[in-house]
């Protein structure tokens, strides 16, 4: 569904994507694993045309998207869900989630305030309140729910676990599986080797804006010196 | 005073208060959702009265033809709007914001003349309001009518916008994209389409505001700067980006001049509303409503090799021409140079310091009239008295320093434009001292360099060892220490810097720089006048500072010589000179970003 | 010996308690590190102690006076510290960087942090990982008596992280430097720290050697969880 070949990014004159390939197929969680600043963040913004890609290409549904501008890329349907979160702080609840709405998509059934509510219980007790008064767990799961507004068939997920309570990294497990399971294909990338091996199908780890590994998660699980070389484990 | 004579000022200020916040809106619209600070709002609001005048004209003295032509003038300016924020903003969304900032400028120009050409230099006085025309006696006064239709008009735009900004989905992402417009973008939603909506509404209420005008004042080609100076300081009282700000600060600067002018004290309103603000963001930095800016961007290292050595050759027998030439030459060769130095001054301060003053010529003003007084009143020599100019500025960048320095960004621009014009008015008022409006006359150099080319001489030795001075300091410790105070305050006070104390020092010392080129000016002029130390003259210098390019300490010298030859040239051979400036600044900014010391560089591997 | 001391830390922000009366105590020459989620106080924590965020009550003293004033004040004093979102000058190169917060003092910081090869290099174009070792150089050339390192390690690669905490470790005993330090890598926690304390919802729910918070069962619950605490 998602195809990256040789992909490269480039911030002023740091190069940091060296040419990087993955794909996601739907039903499928692709993780993306490595440290703080290997490129794991910068492919998911590239592929979602928030960093202008310097070489490669992205292909989605059989369309090339790169070098489109973000916003059509997300109407084409891909959904990115932010690393560091960036709620509208002065919006409430609710009208986050109406800021991400968008039309609904042919064969699948559409995403309303009320699903996000049943997807995220917590969210439905504090939808009239400012985002930026709730707490980092919350807003984690109101920037999943906001992205899922737009009907995406893609979702790409920047470090969903980071800095969060285990309850709430058990809460977006849950709710990642749920979406795989509806068809969606999901794009992670993650540092925390235990949350990336616990729900994703496929792994790549990246280094320095390179792909050095690819393949099943369990190949991962059982080459314990991968995890070494690359993760901070 | 009587209570009549209350509630007859208070309704003529209520009355002002509704055209205010029109502008305002959509100044603060505009700036939250863009990040562009549109110094053509004013034209917009100047345009919008114009075509009123002209639409009441072809419509008739009916209602429907009033009412029609303030309507259709609105839309026009919204119109306006979204050609320059098509073809001009769009191209520089990812540019530095002093860029936006000098293309707004570039259109301020354009438009003006344009106005011009159309409507010619003569004020044009518009209809009154069909059916409103009389007055209604309130306490024994007799208040317009149209005044209380403003009045009720004012509350409503601001119920109308908030209902849209809060119940409207197009509201909602106005906000959305206020907060955080990447993330508005990856959730789909054009921002290119948001901001030329968003731009189009804000062009058009100033454009409303300025055609509502239409009974009340005649549309003259001065409403411009006079109008986004109104308006910058009540978005920047407000808090930038706060529509019930906006409002709350319109209400005060109307009521406050109203007052001012009933009472009989309408010299005080030029200054009144700068002393407001800049006593609120002193107690206030973000202003009555605001809340803290967004963080700015990271400032861009250094790009590209250093200017190649050879250019500096024709650089310094272009300086060296007029010496052997003569005649003209050295009269435009010393403005250049005085002004190059004042814009070396600015840049010092924007670049290394980063601190942005859309007033500086404050500082040149301040050592003007300190050499002019000096040498008229206190009948000093020139020596003594070009000493006291550079002095005299530094104290007054140390005062200024004293308040400001807390403040940063838009409202640290707006404090210095605030501090201009108090200096400004002291000057246009303190009679006795300052000549007033006449300013003051007959200040000539010392026998010695009397003649003006070795005025020149030494206004070219002085430039160049004040120039070279900043150069010094900037690649000193101290230089340093301030660079690094601009990069990251939070570094810099970690280890232990006072960064408070470093900006002042790098204030005082720009403003000694800019005094000196005052002190300057004056004995090349023979005289001045307050407009030596007007907005304009600010908004000069800080288009040379941009047009030459911040990265070099070149580009104020590059800046200044083209701007000021340009305007020159331009002015004595053409007409609509104005125009062409702002079509060569929109050049420049569209084309060469980096300035004219960004063109000198090769960019690096 | 207690170098550096807090006590009844409280900031709230908008009616929520970031920081609710917090006590602490570092000794020199002691590595003191602090754990809990995001969101739990610690770097409104190491603000209030380093004077970036004003206090709503509260004190911090250091060697037993009070510390108090703007965060210059503090630095002056010997608190040197770095933030999560590593603070250093962008438009110098490395060792401009240097320069400034040395002020002239000689220095081979540079070569400490691994960065002598990367002098000359813009700072703003080094990787994340190296602007954290380059902050910590800087906050280090002040020679400070107390250091407060907010995630020192984020971004390295397991080698480097214990190397940097090696450094560390060695600095805090030979100059008896008191390190305060904030960190999710587990290993950097239970390898280098002395003593541990862990923050929830802005308080202070335990302290203790390693071992200790290791075991406590609150701990695991609200942070560690209850696998070897990498989750």
């Amino acid at each position: 569904m998602l195809t990256v070949a040789r992909l490269e990014a480039a911030y002023g004159r740091a190069q940091v994507l060296f040419g990087i390939d993955l794909d996601v197929a739907p039903g499928e969680i692709m993780v993306l694993l490595g440290r703080n600043g290997a490129g794991k963040s910068t492919t998911l913004k590239t592929i979602m045309g928030l960093v202008a890609a310097a070489g490669g290409s992205v292909t989605f549904d059989g369309r090339r998207i790169d070098g489109m501008p973000a916003h059509e890329i997300a109407r084409a349907g891909l959904g990115y869900v932010p690393e560091d979160r960036r709620v509208f702080a002065g919006l409430t609840i609710a009208e986050n989630l109406d800021v991400g709405r968008q039309p609904p998509r042919a064969g699948a059934p559409p995403w309303d305030e009320e699903r996000v509510y049943r997807l995220f219980p917590r969210l439905a007790e504090l939808k009239d309140r400012r985002a930026g008064q709730t707490s980092g767990g919350e807003q984690q799961m109101l920037t999943v729910g906001r992205t899922l507004m737009g009907n995406p068939r893609c979702l790409l997920l920047d470090e969903p676990s980071e800095g969060l309570a285990p309850v709430v990294v058990d809460a977006m497990a849950e709710a990642t599986t749920a979406l795989k399971r509806e068809g969606l294909a999901v794009l992670l990338s993650e540092q925390n080797l235990r949350f990336a091996l616990r729900v994703a199908d496929r792994a790549a780890i990246i280094e320095q804006g390179r792909i050095k590994f690819s393949g099943p998660v369990s190949a991962l699980a059982a080459d314990e010196s991968l995890a070494r070389a690359y993760l901070a484990v | 005073m009587t209570l009549a004579a209350f509630a007859s000022y208070m309704l003529t200020g209520l009355a002002g208060a509704s055209s205010l916040f029109l502008v305002a809106a959509g100044l603060s619209l505009i700036f939250g959702v863009t990040r562009v600070v549109n110094f053509a709002h004013g034209s917009f609001f100047m345009l919008g009265l114009y075509l009123a005048v002209t639409l009441a004209g072809v419509f008739g003295r009916t209602p429907l033809g009033f009412w029609g032509a303030v309507v259709c003038a609105s839309l026009a300016v919204g119109a306006i709007g979204v050609v320059v924020e098509r073809l001009i903003l769009r191209p520089l969304y990812a540019a530095p914001e002093l860029l936006q900032l000098l293309a707004t400028f570039a259109v301020v120009l354009i438009v003006k003349d344009a106005a011009l050409w159309i409507w010619g230099p003569e004020d044009l006085l518009g209809p009154r309001a069909p059916g409103l025309s009389s007055a209604v006696p309130v306490l024994g006064r007799s208040i317009p009518e149209y005044d209380l239709l403003l009045i009720a008009l004012g509350p409503l735009v601001m119920a109308g916008l908030w209902l849209l900004l809060t119940r409207t989905r197009f509201g909602r992402l106005i906000r959305a994209a206020t907060e955080d417009r990447e993330m508005t973008a990856a959730l789909g939603i054009d921002q290119a389409r948001l901001f030329t909506l968003v731009f189009a509404l804000g062009s058009a209420l100033a454009g409303l505001g300025g055609a509502l005008q239409l009974p009340r004042e005649p549309a003259n080609l001065s409403l411009d700067l006079s109008i986004v100076a109104d308006a910058f300081v009540v978005v920047v009282l407000g808090g930038l980006g706060s529509l019930p700000g906006a409002f709350l600060a319109s209400l005060l600067i109307a009521e406050l001049k109203a007052f001012c002018i009933g009472l009989g004290f309408s010299k005080a309103t030029l200054v009144i509303e700068f002393l407001v603000m800049a006593v609120v963001l002193v107690f206030r930095p973000h202003g009555l409503l605001g809340r803290p800016d967004p963080p700015a961007r990271a400032t861009e290292a250094e790009a590209g090799e250093p200017i190649p050595p050879l250019v500096w050759i024709p650089v310094a027998l272009a300086l060296a021409f007029p010496l052997l030439a003569g005649g003209y030459a050295v009269i435009l060769a010393i403005d250049i140079v005085i002004l190059a130095l004042f814009a070396a001054s600015l840049r010092w301060l924007i670049g290394p310091a980063g601190l942005v003053s859309f007033g500086h010529a404050a500082f040149f003003g301040l050592g003007a009239y300190a050499a002019a007084i000096a040498a008229l009143k206190l009948g000093w020599p020139m020596a003594a008295a070009l000493a006291a100019a550079p002095l005299v500025a530094a104290f007054g960048a140390f005062a200024f320093g004293l308040v400001a320095v807390r403040l940063s960004g838009v409202y640290l621009a707006m404090l210095s434009l605030a501090f201009a014009q108090i200096v400004w008015s002291l000057a246009f008022q303190w009679d006795a001292l300052t000549g007033g409006s006449n300013g003051l006359v007959g200040i000539w150099p010392a026998a010695a360099v009397a003649d003006k080319t070795r005025y020149y001489a030494l206004v070219l030795g002085l430039a160049i060892a004040a120039w070279l001075l900043l150069g010094r300091i900037e690649r000193g410790r101290l230089g340093y220490a301030i660079r690094a105070a601009r990069d990251s305050q939070l570094r810099a006070e970690a280890l232990g810097f006072d960064v408070p104390a470093l900006r002042r020092i790098a204030l005082v010392i720009s403003g000694a720089v800019a005094g000196l080129a005052g002190g300057l000016f004056v004995y090349s002029k023979g005289s001045l006048s307050p407009e030596t130390l007007a907005i304009p003259r600010s908004v000069d210098g800080l288009v040379m500072v941009l047009l030459g390019g911040l990265a070099s300490p070149l580009g104020p010298l590059l800046g200044a010589g083209l701007f000021t030859w340009l305007q020159d040239e331009a002015a004595r051979r053409i007409e609509f000179w104005r125009a062409l400036v702002g079509f060569v600044i929109l050049a420049l900014v569209l084309f060469a970003p980096r300035g004219l010391a960004g063109l000198l560089r090769r960019p690096r591997a | 010996m207690t170098l550096l001391a807090a006590s009844g830390l409280t900031k709230s922000y908008g009616g929520v308690r970031a920081v609710d009366g917090v006590d602490l105590e570092v000794a020199s020459g002691e590595m003191v590190a602090m754990i809990g989620p995001n969101g739990a106080g610690k770097s409104t924590c190491f603000g209030l102690i380093g004077g970036q965020v004003s206090a709503d009550a509260g004190k911090v003293r250091l060697d037993g006076a009070d510390l108090d004033g703007s965060p210059a004040r503090r630095a002056r004093r010997g608190l040197g510290r770095t933030f999560q979102v590593a603070q250093v000058f962008a438009s110098m190169s490395v060792s401009e960087n240097l320069a400034v917060a040395a002020r002239g003092r000689d220095t081979t910081l540079l070569e400490r942090v691994g960065l002598g090869a990367d002098a000359q290099r813009p700072a703003a174009d080094l990787a994340y990982g190296d602007i954290k070792r380059l902050e910590l150089a800087l906050a280090l050339a002040t020679e400070p008596r107390v250091l407060l390192m907010d995630e020192p390690t984020a971004g390295m690669a397991p080698a480097e992280r214990r190397q940097l905490m090696t450094l560390i470790a060695g600095l805090a005993r030979e100059t008896k430097l008191a390190v305060l330090f904030t960190e999710h890598d587990m290993d950097v926690v239970f390898g280098h720290a002395d003593r541990i304390l862990v923050l929830d919802r802005g308080k202070l729910i335990a302290s203790g050697d390693p071992s200790a918070i290791r075991a406590n069962a609150r701990v695991r619950e609200v942070y560690l969880g209850h696998g070897d605490g990498s989750c």
